[in-house]
């Protein structure tokens, strides 16, 4: 049975790796879907995809840092697909590694303008049509395993990382009257495309990062998205407010040699 | 395809880098008895306990191959643990990066004697016991400088080179005795040191290591860089009887990055 027939999710950085996967799985669980990203050459691969499968999607150039542009998105969502029910906030930037003497202004503020701000940004635009769609809705934002413990020169990502789950935390406190449910998703090592081309294959990147994992192995995107469709379905009806992690037991333990490969 | 590699005996250059190991993995993985060398013993024996856990038979020798002297034991340990080598895998380090004019005539002479008449004088040392088996590999991995020198590598660019000419050189000495000899060179395979090296760049020009990996993903076109598995494999194809009439040659395996012929 489709987890997710009626929806109509609204995805940032749905071009992306793991956006584009959860895009895909929530078309394929019956979402009408609003592809965001600040590529529209990449949103609309990801949309085209979709149709291909038999689903509904409409493509979105949005750079979620732009408050007027999450608006937009909202509005351009519903007048297709008559009303939102769910948001999911994947869209992230990377910035240059560094100590806090190094890192320039810029790039510290794009990483939060990005990662933390967009992700209030969109959510600020679509909450309203969530509620006024009633029946409850949902919200799955993307954090990371590095939300949970840090990395060595990447103060701006773990950061934003860590103050999307407590945000979070505070979304679900103010929409749980609405029955709106929110919730973060943390991944930890997943092969995208963007690792793949960097380790020449799967299987090197098995080898590279995933040995010394608790599974012996990176994740999938599909795994994620796995994660996302459960938290944005009836079947988490009695979730919210929490964290997710996806990471194959990576916080489970201390020490992790492969972090030189973090990407 | 029967490789015909089982049981045959590998001498493996520069064992625990990325190229080194895989090359030494791929030719186990095929049956072949591995003889592991290189200068950091710790890193050597933790990959020879990794290789040794899959069922192949291993031998590591630390071996720096700066010491001309210490070529004739190490060659009488491996014939009398593993046999005589069959194949040989030359793979050595590279030196600092330098510009090709201004430097100092002792550098040029010291990583000469490192990079390029160590080479020589282990291959030389291998080679009658293949002449009289009347079979043998000679492989030298190099870079692809050799055929595209890459700007601020002017001393391995130029040393590497030399191996090459003598390569080729040798190839026809010993084809007639069942011996080939084959440059073989890669493209950017996905190493902890190309990782290093990216994200050095990234660190000197200030912008995200991702940023460094889109700009050299651009200027290949098979679009990622290469996985170690496809280097080794290579050597291990070389290595294999089924390669005994491909000698003399330089094979780039680089996911088509060097643009000439």
């Amino acid at each position: 049975m489709a987890l997710l027939e009626g929806r109509v999710a609204v995805i940032s950085g749905g071009g992306g790796d793991i956006g584009g996967g959860i895009a895909r799985r929530f078309a394929a669980e019956g979402a009408a879907i609003a592809v965001c990203d600040v590529s529209l050459e990449k949103a609309e691969i990801v949309a085209s995809e979709i149709r291909a499968a038999g689903g509904r999607a409409l493509a979105i150039a949005v750079d979620v840092s732009k408050p007027e542009q999450c608006e937009a998105a909202a509005a351009r969502t519903v007048a297709e697909f008559g009303k939102i029910t769910t948001l999911v906030n994947a869209s992230a930037t990377v910035s240059p590694d560094g100590n806090v003497e190094k890192i320039a202004l810029s790039d510290w503020q794009r990483a939060l303008d990005v990662n933390f701000t967009g992700t209030f940004l969109m959510c600020k635009y679509v909450m309203g049509h969530i509620r006024a769609a009633g029946g409850g809705g949902a919200v799955v934002n993307i954090a990371s395993s590095h939300g949970h413990f840090g990395l060595p020169g990447r103060s701006a990502y773990c950061s934003t990382k860590a103050a999307i789950m407590h945000f979070t935390r505070v979304l679900a406190i103010d929409y749980g009257p609405h029955n709106i449910r929110a919730n973060t998703i943390s991944p930890g090592p997943i092969d995208t495309e963007r690792s793949l081309r960097r380790y020449g294959s799967r299987e090197n990147s098995n080898r590279v990062r995933g040995v010394g994992q608790v599974l012996g192995r990176t994740g999938t995107v599909e795994e994620v998205a796995a994660a996302a469709a459960f938290l944005a379905s009836d079947e988490a009806a009695f979730i919210t407010g929490t964290d997710l992690l996806v990471d194959g037991g990576q916080t489970s333990f201390k020490g992790s040699s492969l972090e030189r490969y973090s990407s | 395809m029967d490789l015909g590699l089982k049981g045959k005996v590998a001498l493996i250059f520069g064992a625990s880098g990325g190229l080194g190991s895989a090359m030494a993995t791929s030719l186990a993985k095929e049956g072949a008895k591995v003889a592991l060398a290189g200068r950091n013993a710790a890193a050597l024996t933790t990959f020879a306990s990794s290789l040794r856990a899959t069922g192949a038979e291993v031998l590591e020798l630390p071996w720096d191959l700066a010491d001309f002297s210490i070529i004739e034991p190490n060659f009488a340990k491996i014939e009398s643990t593993l046999g005589a080598v069959d194949i040989l895998i030359n793979n050595t380090g590279g030196p600092p990066p330098s510009t090709a004019a201004n430097v100092a005539a002792e550098v040029w002479e010291a990583q000469f004697h490192a990079m390029v008449v160590s080479v020589i004088k282990i291959t030389d040392r291998a080679l009658p016991q293949m002449r009289v088996r009347k079979w043998g590999r000679i492989i030298t991995s190099t870079s692809s400088g050799v055929v595209a020198p890459i700007p601020n590598l002017g001393v391995s660019n130029a040393l590497r080179s030399t191996l090459v000419g003598w390569s080729k050189t040798l190839a026809r000495e010993v084809a007639a005795d069942g011996i080939t000899a084959n440059i073989i060179l890669p493209g950017r395979i996905a190493t902890p040191r190309i990782a290093q090296l990216d994200e050095a760049r990234a660190g000197r020009e200030k912008i995200a290591v991702d940023d460094v990996v889109k700009q050299s993903l651009a200027q290949i076109p098979a679009g990622r860089y290469g996985d170690p598995a496809e280097y080794g494999d290579v050597a291990a194809f070389l290595a294999s009887a089924r390669a005994s009439y491909v000698t003399g040659t330089v094979v780039r395996v680089d996911g088509g990055y060097i643009a000439s012929i």
